[in-house]
């Protein structure tokens, strides 16, 4: 297939799947290559059969890509064919591990997400996994290039990338999951569905964890080092739509967290899995917080957001067990619950006596799976939304963008959830949106 | 034109024709308002024939897709008496709320007419719905409730209970027993009315709205085999050729024999032949309606030949003393043993009366006065407030039994179905799929 050198890849594949497999085994046996097919191929011993399995690429396969990675493989109706990273040593990495799964060497290697998509018009659907300032532009193209995507947290840099993500998601048809698989969880699950069904009373407060770094972000450059060569680690592919800035190894060894350029600060790394939760819990997935009472620290720690329906969303950093806590606060008692609980913590016991009732009964009415990654697979199938779908994420992380531009501008804000701008503030409205770096643009 | 002379004019049909009478009699003024949902092919030729039989105002239109939209609106301004431009909407919601249509046709693709059916009897319209009712079973019996909840009078589109040539064929021949004792009737469609070809999927045209459009139904990508009016090949959006045409000829079986609901039913079949297209419904099904001492059998095929070239989409009727043949262009009645006495009739157009059908596009000439019949007998049943002859339950009943065939096919074994309880019997894989999942955020209607 014809190599593209235009900055967006084309958005209608030229072979669509059918056509590329027909193709490819007409070359197999032009080859008359003596291939041995693998039982497996042919969906013997209860496997999928090759031409009914999701195929996947994998894009930025890092620490987290890796989990997602390994988290993935083991189902049985999807395959790994390619993986894309700027770095060559974690190309070559997660290339080992999808060739060590299927016991094969097929996977295949790219360095840029553009040629990725140009190429592979075999991908039914892509894992996104790089860091936080390529998701929604990797995103955007991969949904445009006709792929499904599950993309890892925060779905967006800025408020108005999460709407570009929601746009093309609906225009294009594709199905879109973000990594926030408590979502998709039993124990969060069951807090959610407590304040849902009204156990807790009249819910009044939320409580969400935000991880324990600054809210106040880092503008500084880190000591200039000579670039790797392009091959090794292509610097200009990293930084995609971000401000230009000398290469130092510390970031892409993951020190990029806490430069304004790169990160949506400690509201936005742990935020983007709670508000979520909460949004969830409250019944404003489809809206965002209206009111964000500026707090005086360098974390947002304390920081009150309203929502239309007047319920409280309180951030707290301390007094959790685990990563990604959150508390749900009713007239009628409480629930909190975090990565490190064993069960939930309710505030009488006989709340837990319908953890299996209140999880089976949002099973069978949501008719989801208590696996995030089963969830995106099974969408992709069905083509319903997912749970974390671009609508719910693009609601939850403005109410994230919005919490950090308060801290950013030391000040009170209010926020137009319909509108998506902030009534009578150029200021905070021109925080809604960041330059992004030619060609890599929306 | 002006209204007197146009008014004779219909008078004069309705005389020749119709025995529904004159609706300048039966429909005094004030002008009914209507509003129509779904702008596409079938919704312009009914709205145009509702113009042709009684005095209406077009006052609302809605569609997903604006140009559409926009062309419907100036056509019905140059074809409505008052000249007005009717209002236009993209949300079937908002037209609604101004609770100021007395009428309102449902002409989506059948994904959207549960929902829109039901807001708009709660509006207090009654309504016009197109075949198949629903996608699902469950939704059919949420539209049956919500009609009768708000006593509204629900019209569903099967108009072969409105075509002159085949009510006669049902009076002369079964009624009055020509065809003695019937045992089977074998319902079929041979249209080759499968896309043939894969076109890629693309971004969809400005003018529509894909998420909209796509409402309650899986989000696929766009393709233009979709829209306009390629729906009918997608699964996500009806039920299939049998969704969309057996449901005519099973209907039109079931009022001319007086039939109910099957005891049972069972399919098979699938995408046997032309497995080269992006459209994902069976070109290759039968289906077997169990009613007792009789058998209605279906058969379609999107490929290949017609056994009868005259009869590509119809019903035999086979009766001990003689066969019936019937479909949209006429019948064919041939006596056992005596050729001499075989009957052929052809359908009637009214092309002198309505001398603008000849050059309308889109317009099934051929099937313009059996709509006409079937908008008279809603507007009669409108104004004694009694039931249409293809009341919502009638078409609740076609439209289920249709399903039921899919459902059969898919889980490859017979459905026995309780009428009472509106469940298949013994079958909770089956009634699970009575329900089709909803895409958030839009909720399935509940039977109250």
């Amino acid at each position: 297939m014809k190599f593209t050198t235009s900055a967006e890849p084309g958005a209608a594949a030229p072979l669509n799947r059918r056509q590329f497999l027909r193709r490819s085994a007409l070359a197999a046996s032009a080859l008359a290559a003596p291939w041995i097919v693998p039982g497996r191929a042919l969906g013997l011993n209860g496997a999928t059969p090759a031409s009914e399995r999701i195929v996947l690429g994998g894009i930025g396969l890092g620490p987290r890509g890796t989990h997602d990675l390994r988290w993935m493989l083991p189902e049985k109706d999807i395959q790994f064919v390619a993986v894309c990273d700027a770095q060559a040593s974690r190309r070559a990495a997660a290339k080992s591990l999808v060739d060590q799964h299927y016991d094969n060497r097929d996977c295949a290697t790219f360095r840029d997400l553009r040629e990725l998509l140009a190429q592979r018009a075999d991908l039914d659907a892509v894992l996104i996994a790089t860091g936080d300032r390529w998701h929604a532009l990797a995103s955007i193209w991969a949904m445009r290039a006709g792929k499904d995507v599950y993309s890892e947290k925060p779905s967006s840099m800025t408020i108005t990338e999460g709407r570009a993500v929601l746009e093309t998601a609906r225009r294009y048809g594709r199905v879109y999951q973000t990594g926030t698989q408590r979502l998709s969880e039993d124990h969060f699950t069951f807090a959610n569905e407590l304040a849902r069904t009204g156990r807790l009373g009249k819910i009044f407060a939320v409580r969400a964890h935000i991880a324990s770094d600054l809210a106040q972000m880092s503008h500084a450059w880190l000591a200039p080092e000579p670039e790797p060569g392009r091959d090794e680690v292509d610097w200009d592919e990293w930084l995609g739509p971000c401000p230009w800035r000398p290469y130092n190894n510390i970031y892409i060894r993951g020190g990029w967290r806490g430069y304004y350029d790169f990160h949506t600060s400690c509201i936005g790394e742990w935020g983007a899995h709670t508000f979520a939760q909460c949004q969830a819990a409250i019944g404003a997935g489809d809206t965002s917080g209206i009111q964000y009472k500026y707090v005086n620290n360098a974390t947002g720690d304390g920081m009150v957001i309203t929502f239309a329906n007047g319920i409280r969303m309180v951030l707290q950093r301390e007094g959790w067990h685990g990563t990604c806590g959150v508390k749900f606060e009713g007239t009628e008692g409480w629930v909190s619950v975090a990565d490190g609980y064993r069960l939930p913590e309710v505030s009488s016991p006989v709340l837990l006596q319908d953890y299996s009732r209140l999880v089976k009964d949002y099973l069978a009415r949501s008719q989801r799976p208590m696996s995030h990654v089963r969830d995106f697979f099974d969408c992709i199938r069905s083509r319903r939304l997912p749970v974390a779908s671009a609508e719910v994420m693009h609601h939850s992380m403005s109410t994230v963008h919005a919490a950090n531009i308060c801290m950013w501008l030391k000040r009170d804000l209010r926020y137009d959830p319909a509108e998506e701008r902030f009534p009578d503030d150029p200021e905070a409205n021109r925080l809604r949106a960041r330059g992004m770096r030619a060609p890599w643009v929306i | 034109m002006n209204r007197r002379s146009f008014l004779r004019q219909i008078g004069a049909a309705g005389v020749a024709l119709s025995t529904a009478g004159t609706f300048a009699a039966d429909f005094p003024t004030p002008r009914k308002r209507v509003g129509l949902i779904g702008c596409g092919w079938y919704g312009k030729c009914d709205l145009w024939r509702l113009l042709q039989v009684a005095p209406v105002e077009i006052v609302s239109l809605c569609d997903v897709d604006r140009r559409m939209l926009e062309e419907a609106a100036e056509m019905a301004a140059a074809r409505q008496t008052s000249k007005k431009r009717p209002r236009t909407y993209s949300d079937y919601r908002e037209m609604l709320q101004e609770k100021d249509l007395d009428l309102v046709l449902v002409e989506t693709p059948d994904h959207w007419h549960a929902l829109t059916m039901i807001e708009a009897v709660k509006s207090g319209a009654d309504v016009f719905v197109q075949k198949p009712i629903s996608v699902d079973v469950l939704e059919g019996q949420a539209m049956l409730a919500a009609a009768r909840q708000h006593r509204r009078v629900v019209q569903v589109g099967t108009q072969r209970r409105s075509t002159p040539h085949l009510i006669e064929a049902r009076d002369d021949l079964i009624r009055s027993g020509k065809l003695g004792k019937i045992g089977l009737v074998e319902i079929y469609c041979y249209y080759h009315m499968r896309a043939g070809e894969n076109a890629p999927d693309i971004t969809p045209p400005d003018s529509l709205d894909w998420e909209f459009y796509t409402g309650p139904a899986p989000l696929r990508p766009f393709n233009r085999l979709i829209h306009p009016r390629g729906w009918r090949g997608f699964t996500e959006y009806g039920n299939g050729i049998v969704g969309d045409m057996c449901i005519h000829m099973l209907d039109m079986a079931r009022w001319m024999l007086g039939l109910g609901w099957p005891k049972s039913v069972s399919s098979s079949g699938g995408i046997l032949v032309a497995k080269n297209t992006r459209t994902n419904i069976s070109d290759t099904q039968t289906a077997t309606f169990d009613y007792g001492d009789l058998q209605v059998v279906w058969q379609h095929r999107t490929w290949g030949d017609a056994p009868d070239p005259r009869y590509p989409w119809g019903a035999t009727f086979y009766g001990e003393k003689g066969t019936l043949k019937a479909g949209v262009f006429g019948y064919d009645f041939a006596p056992r043993g005596d050729a001499k006495s075989a009957v052929h009739r052809e359908v009637v157009y009214e092309l002198e009366q309505y001398p603008e059908d000849k050059d309308e596009k889109g317009l099934e000439k051929h099937v313009a006065p059996a709509i006409r019949r079937h908008l008279r007998d809603w507007l009669t049943a409108i104004e004694k407030r009694s039931r249409p002859v293809a009341d919502i339950e009638e078409g609740y009943i076609s439209t289920a039994t249709c399903i039921l065939a899919n459902l059969s096919m898919r889980l490859g074994r017979s459905l026995n179905w309780d009428a009472t309880a509106g469940r298949v019997i013994g079958d909770s894989e089956a009634n699970a799929l009575l329900l089709r999942p909803y895409r958030a955020p839009w909720a399935h209607p509940a039977a109250i």
